[in-house]
């Protein structure tokens, strides 16, 4: 399977990357357990800097499209295609947006959610 | 004498593949690459230069340089046969002006190799092209070697360790002892190995590259400096036998072998790649 990064084009070169493997994932062209390219060699081949391919590995790994075997390699996931069908961020957008819809239900001002979401958001994760 | 004649012989076929046939052999390639690649291509790559004629004139020198060193070599040769017929010939002195005619073989092909980089340096754009093309697909050792390959280098390397260990307990002048030996031919393969890292996960050099271009040179790359590992091991075991059983009339026979072979096994890598539609630009372009 060919990738193709558009230096020029508007999309970020990590995001690119992503787009094209899910949609290898998808089209049936990836299965799961199929080996990808170690990071130095993608990013060698397409003459990026590995920071980038490493950042797109990172995400697709957190959506479990993608998963690191240690010194074996990084295989597509066996859910892959079922990941790839859920969305992130859309996922955040909707979750955000019912907890701010029952806190201006609760009469809390727009002002004061912004103040709490500041909060909450520096404040430390749990364990860490 | 059986030795002397061997020798001569080796020596004689010696200068026919280095300084004969390994040139005809990459003249050939250099052009079938140029064929290969298509004109809009080339000048996309080198503005305003004859990639074709400036090819030509580095074969046509280093045709020449060959045609030189190759009647040198016949000299030499005629050389050679009248002073081992005197019975006071040292393989020594025979031996200095062995190697240095063998590495005077290599000069041409380091000439080709600097002009070809200057040139390169001088005249060509890094990448025209806005989208980078790459496939796909893990590249692994296994994928360019057998395993078979990989067992014979172990072997190889362990019966030097333990022949060098052999060599201790009966040791000849000279012999620097087991670690020593032991170290540079470890040193060798951590170079070696560094090179076919290089070779399968490194960048691409050369942007007009093909894919199914760049497999084969791994390939054969590979290959060759599998064939290094296995084969050095050999050449130095064999250099501390002949001093052990005390054969040195055979060291110049042995010297020439040796750069024989190492031309032999670096033949293999000009050999052009198997027919591709994206070679004949019929496929993908350039793919990195």
């Amino acid at each position: 399977m060919e990738i193709t990064i558009d230096i020029d084009g508007p999309l970020p070169q990590f995001e690119q990357l992503i787009e094209q493997i899910k949609a290898a994932v998808i089209g049936g062209v990836l299965k799961p357990g199929d080996a990808l390219p170690s990071i130095r060699q993608l990013a060698n081949d397409l003459d990026l800097n590995s920071k980038t391919v490493a950042k797109a590995y990172q995400l697709l790994t957190r959506d479990s499209i993608i998963e690191t075997k240690g010194y074996r390699g990084t295989y597509v996931h066996p859910k892959a295609k079922a990941n790839c069908k859920f969305n992130l961020q859309e996922w955040t957008l909707r979750k955000l947006s019912e907890s701010i819809d029952e806190l201006r239900e609760a009469g809390v001002t727009d002002s004061e959610i912004r103040n709490a979401f500041a909060s909450a958001i520096n404040r430390q994760p749990p364990g860490k | 004498m059986i030795e002397v004649y061997s020798f001569l012989a080796v020596f004689l076929v010696q200068i026919l593949v280095m300084s004969v046939l390994y040139p005809l052999r990459l003249s050939r390639l250099v052009q079938t690459n140029l064929k290969s690649s298509s004109a809009e291509r080339l000048a996309e790559f080198y503005p305003g230069v004859d990639v074709g004629r400036a090819h030509e004139r580095f074969i046509t020198r280093y045709r020449t340089a060959n045609a030189v060193v190759a009647v040198l070599g016949l000299l030499l040769l005629g050389g050679f046969f009248s002073y081992t017929k005197r019975p006071d010939w040292d393989e020594g002195r025979l031996g200095v002006v062995l190697t240095a005619y063998c590495f005077l073989q290599y000069v041409p092909i380091i000439l080709f190799g600097w002009f070809t980089t200057r040139f390169n340096k001088v005249h060509r754009r890094s990448s025209p092209e806005s989208k980078r093309k790459a496939i796909l697909q893990r590249r692994g050792l296994f994928d360019f070697i057998s395993p078979l390959t990989v067992v014979l280098a172990i072997l190889s390397y362990s019966s030097f360790v333990a022949f060098m260990f052999y060599v201790a307990r009966h040791p000849f002048p000279g012999f620097a002892g087991p670690l020593p030996n032991i170290g540079i031919l470890t040193l060798g393969y951590m170079l070696l190995g560094s090179m076919v890292y290089w070779q399968i996960y490194g960048r691409k050099t050369d942007p007009l590259q093909t894919h199914a271009n760049r497999l084969h040179t791994i390939r054969v790359t590979v290959n060759n400096i599998a064939w290094m590992f296995i084969l050095a091991p050999i050449v130095l075991s064999l250099t501390s036998a002949r001093r052990l059983l005390d054969l040195d009339s055979w060291s110049p026979f042995l010297g020439s072998l040796v750069f024989l072979t190492i031309g032999l096994v670096s033949f293999r890598a000009l050999s052009a790649p198997p027919r591709q539609p994206e070679m004949e630009g019929l496929g993908s372009s350039t793919v990195r």
